[in-house]
């Protein structure tokens, strides 16, 4: 009977693998979660990622199915993906606090400048779609209000226009801003994870570098620069150093 | 009534069973251990007169005598019951014949029609030494054969050793250990006090032994020696590793016989002459090997080594809230039993536990028994599960951890009756959600949408696209407006511009009819002109326009009444003029100067 259910289970994830649907593979894969078969929950998962998509409900999923196979620095760089996508979702927070439990390293992390912080998590609101939309229909109506403000006759309309294309026209600079920026920190984005459960830090980017300190698995680091097969990362208490680009993988 | 009779049937019974008493029936040699020729008793005891005792037959031995028969009785009356005993017992003397291990069969006694078997003897045999010959029994002092030289052969003939029944054992195995004193010369003092060693890295409890009144003969390498034992301990590693107990004094004094310098014949006659001697005996350093438990420890397991049964009992099921529960814990078993921790079961959270009440029964040294009772108080209403309780020892003969499960406890609790009175008062008591385990958050199972990975509106074309379609947009919308308002305002400049000109114009053809004599014509010119020059300079197309309307125009121009009724003069007296008929020619050139003069006017009142 299990076994029957299996070859149902493979059966229905390879008829989706051939024909290729993410809806149905999301599916799957939850289905796959729900009965605790992990492994295959996350083939499932990272085949709709490999195909090019993207939504923080995926990377939340993959990152449980990951923590349930206690992969945890996969995990948490699903998590981290996940909210990257969606910062103000608390399940992911709560996960992510929980898988980041198992983390060795205890890095006493430099607090962001408040302004870039408050700036990541304004711009955070909403997509950085949402806000180029914001910013053309802004300037769109700012636009008609400027018209108006030429064509209307009336002193007392002339002045509103006046003001309200005013107030638009930097709603749209503001937005287009915004959307540049959620963009950036998207796109830009230099936090990576250590994959490596334990990884000596070196001093410049080759075998013998001294030893500068070590690092655990689970751990998120930031690259600074690259050089052929070495990334020079720096860690949440300014400390800086070479490793290799196999022993990390970017959010 | 029903009582009555069972007490009387009890009585009867145990009337019955006091008439008919066990029946002892042993065998026994002494000495145990002998030389060839030595003489030995096999004594046989009974406690009930033997109608027939056969004896085996003891063809190795040497029958000497016996059997010597002799009885003894003795009446108890303990708080009115009696209690009567009596001895048979036969004795044979027999001696070694040759040297070997014999068994004596056990004899067989004939009590009214049952017989009785006794328990089979071992003797132990040993060649007989050429040099001495020892005729007297074990009673006699071994004294004499020792010669002056004694003192140096105190070594041989006199020592003491710690045995130990295992030298490899576990941390927490039993390890009996016992002090043997070896003699084959007459002791007569023991120092009771001595110091036993100290055991260090070891739990130790002493056996209580009766203490030594004679030695027992044994036979060590081919030797006879009278041995006691002086003290026995169990013993209990704490550590493990190689373990070295240390040697241990005891003073000891035996008999040395003293020559004196004058014999007589008295002093054969008092025997020999003896002296205490005190000599120090010292023990050999023993080494044992103690081994740590396997790692592979369960988690229940609380230090038990040995081997173990355990029951668990609870004294009620059906409580009310606040009604105290006993749920009693029995390990017993051989192994340190009083080296066993407290064990520390989860019980359910609604149930208040206090640390159990720990009672320990030790049966003799080896043996006991160990109760744990855990007072329980539920505290709330409801089904409670408890256990099964785990208990896990080690046992070192399959040298495996054991794991032993009680069965499972429920507990129903009703409410109390006096907690709706204490409720009362306090006030209903409200409690924090307690946390049992934190996992992370399931998936989110509800539909979402994908997006394409790294696909923005920002930055493409399309999104700059838009700005500059809107603002071109923008541009061309200003840019037409103000090219109508200019071609308008073109239009009317043009036409105010050239409204003189026209008006000019047509007064010209109107003075070349004037000339001509055609007066139609020459009127309906000026009128054109007339009209014309308001339609342009008022911006009024000539359909529109009508007395009202231009008039309204020329007001709000800001045109006087006096040029106004002048320029509608002109205009009623060409209208007039053109039909009436017969006209001088001077009327039509005061009219044409007329009009002229109006037109100048308005010229420079309507720029």
């Amino acid at each position: 009977m299990k076994l029957l259910c299996n070859i149902i289970i493979l059966n229905l994830f390879f008829s989706n693998l051939f024909a290729f649907q993410p809806d149905s593979l999301i599916k799957t894969g939850n289905n796959l979660y729900a009965k605790g078969i992990y492994n295959l929950a996350i083939n499932a998962y990272e085949q709709i990622v490999d195909s090019g998509y993207q939504a923080s409900e995926l990377f939340f999923n993959l990152g449980n199915a990951y923590y349930k196979s206690n992969n945890i620095p996969y995990a948490i760089l699903n998590f981290e993906r996940a909210k990257l996508l969606d910062p103000f979702d608390d399940d992911i927070e709560h996960n992510l606090a929980l898988a980041n439990a198992y983390v060795v390293d205890k890095i006493d992390v430099i607090p962001e400048f408040f302004l870039n912080r408050w700036l990541r998590n304004f711009s955070s609101i909403t997509s950085s779609d949402i806000w180029a939309i914001c910013s053309i229909s802004a300037f769109i109506i700012f636009l008609l209000f400027f018209m108006g403000y030429l064509f209307f006759y009336r002193l007392g309309l002339k002045k509103v226009s006046f003001w309200l294309c005013l107030l638009l026209f930097f709603i749209s600079l503001s937005s287009f801003y915004l959307s540049l920026k959620r963009k950036q920190f998207l796109t830009l984005n230099n936090s990576a994870v250590i994959i490596t459960p334990t990884l000596t830090v070196k001093s410049s980017p080759n075998e013998s570098g001294n030893d500068l300190f070590i690092i655990h698995e689970g751990t998120i680091v930031n690259i600074e620069d690259t050089i052929s097969d070495w990334n020079q990362i720096k860690i949440g208490n300014g400390n800086k150093g070479w490793i290799r680009r196999s022993d990390l993988i970017k959010i | 009534m029903n009582r009555i009779i069972i007490i009387l049937f009890v009585n009867i019974f145990a009337l019955l069973t006091n008439e008919a008493q066990d029946i002892k029936f042993t065998a026994t040699a002494v000495p145990k251990v002998l030389r060839v020729g030595e003489q030995f008793q096999l004594v046989y005891e009974i406690n009930k007169d033997v109608s027939e005792l056969q004896i085996p037959e003891l063809n190795d031995f040497q029958l000497l005598g016996g059997p010597s028969t002799s009885s003894s009785s003795s009446i108890q009356i303990i708080n009115g019951k009696t209690a009567r005993s009596s001895k048979y017992t036969y004795t044979y003397y027999l001696s070694a014949v040759k040297d070997g291990i014999y068994t004596i069969a056990p004899a067989t006694a004939k009590i009214k029609k049952d017989t009785y078997k006794s328990n089979a003897v071992k003797i132990e045999v040993i060649k007989g030494k050429s040099s001495t010959s020892q005729t007297t029994p074990s009673t006699a002092s071994p004294a004499a054969k020792s010669s002056s030289n004694v003192d140096t052969h105190a070594g041989e003939d006199l020592f003491i050793r710690l045995l130990v029944d295992k030298k490899n054992a576990y941390i927490g195995e039993q390890i009996i250990a016992w002090i043997k004193i070896y003699s084959k010369i007459n002791i007569t003092q023991i120092d009771p006090n001595f110091k036993a060693p100290e055991f260090t890295g070891f739990y130790q409890q002493p056996f209580e032994i009766p203490p030594l009144r004679a030695l027992e003969r044994e036979n060590v390498n081919g030797e006879i020696y009278g041995t006691g034992i002086l003290r026995k301990i169990v013993l209990y590693p704490q550590k493990s590793g190689e373990i070295i107990i240390q040697p241990f004094d005891i003073d000891v004094a035996y008999q040395k016989q003293v020559k004196r310098k004058s014999r007589s014949i008295f002093d054969d006659f008092f025997g020999p002459t003896v002296q205490n001697v005190p000599v120090k005996l010292k023990s050999k350093a023993v080494k044992l090997n103690i081994k740590s438990l396997p790692a592979s420890m369960p988690s229940s397991f609380t230090g038990a080594v040995g081997n173990f049964r355990m029951s668990a009992s609870i004294n009620k099921t059906q409580v009310k809230t606040n009604d105290a529960v006993t749920l009693k814990v029995n390990i017993s078993g051989k192994g340190n039993i009083k080296l066993i921790d407290e064990m520390e079961f989860e019980f359910p959270p609604a149930l208040e536990t206090f640390k159990p009440i720990v009672k320990t029964k030790q049966d003799n040294v080896l043996e006991g028994s160990q109760s744990f009772e855990y007072t329980i108080i539920p505290r709330y209403a409801g089904d409670f599960k408890i256990g099964p309780i785990e208990f896990t020892y080690f046992n070192p003969s399959t040298r495996s951890y054991k794991i032993l499960k009680s069965q499972e406890f429920n507990i129903s609790v009703a409410k109390g009756e006096e907690d709706t009175t204490t409720v009362v008062i306090s006030g209903l008591s409200k409690e924090d959600v307690k946390l049992l385990s934190s996992d992370i958050i399931f998936i989110k199972n509800k539909p979402f949408n994908l997006t394409p990975k790294n696909k923005f509106i920002f930055g493409s074309t399309r999104f700059y696209a838009m700005y500059l379609i809107s603002l071109m947009l923008f541009l061309l919308i200003i840019l037409f407006r103000r090219k109508r308002i200019k071609r308008n305002a073109n239009i009317k400049l043009v036409k105010n511009r050239r409204a003189n000109k026209f008006a000019r114009k047509r007064l010209k053809k109107a003075s070349g009819f004037m000339r001509q004599n055609n007066r139609k014509t020459f009127y309906d010119e000026v009128l054109k002109a007339m009209w014309g020059y308001l339609s342009d300079k008022l911006n009024i197309p000539i359909a529109d326009l009508s007395k009202d309307t231009s008039r309204e125009a020329l007001i709000r121009n800001k045109i006087n009444d006096n040029l106004m009724n002048k320029f509608y003069d002109i205009i009623d007296s060409c209208e007039y003029a053109r039909y009436s008929p017969g006209d001088e020619s001077s009327e039509m050139q005061k009219l044409y100067n007329d009009a002229i003069k109006t037109i100048i006017k308005l010229q420079q009142k309507l720029r």
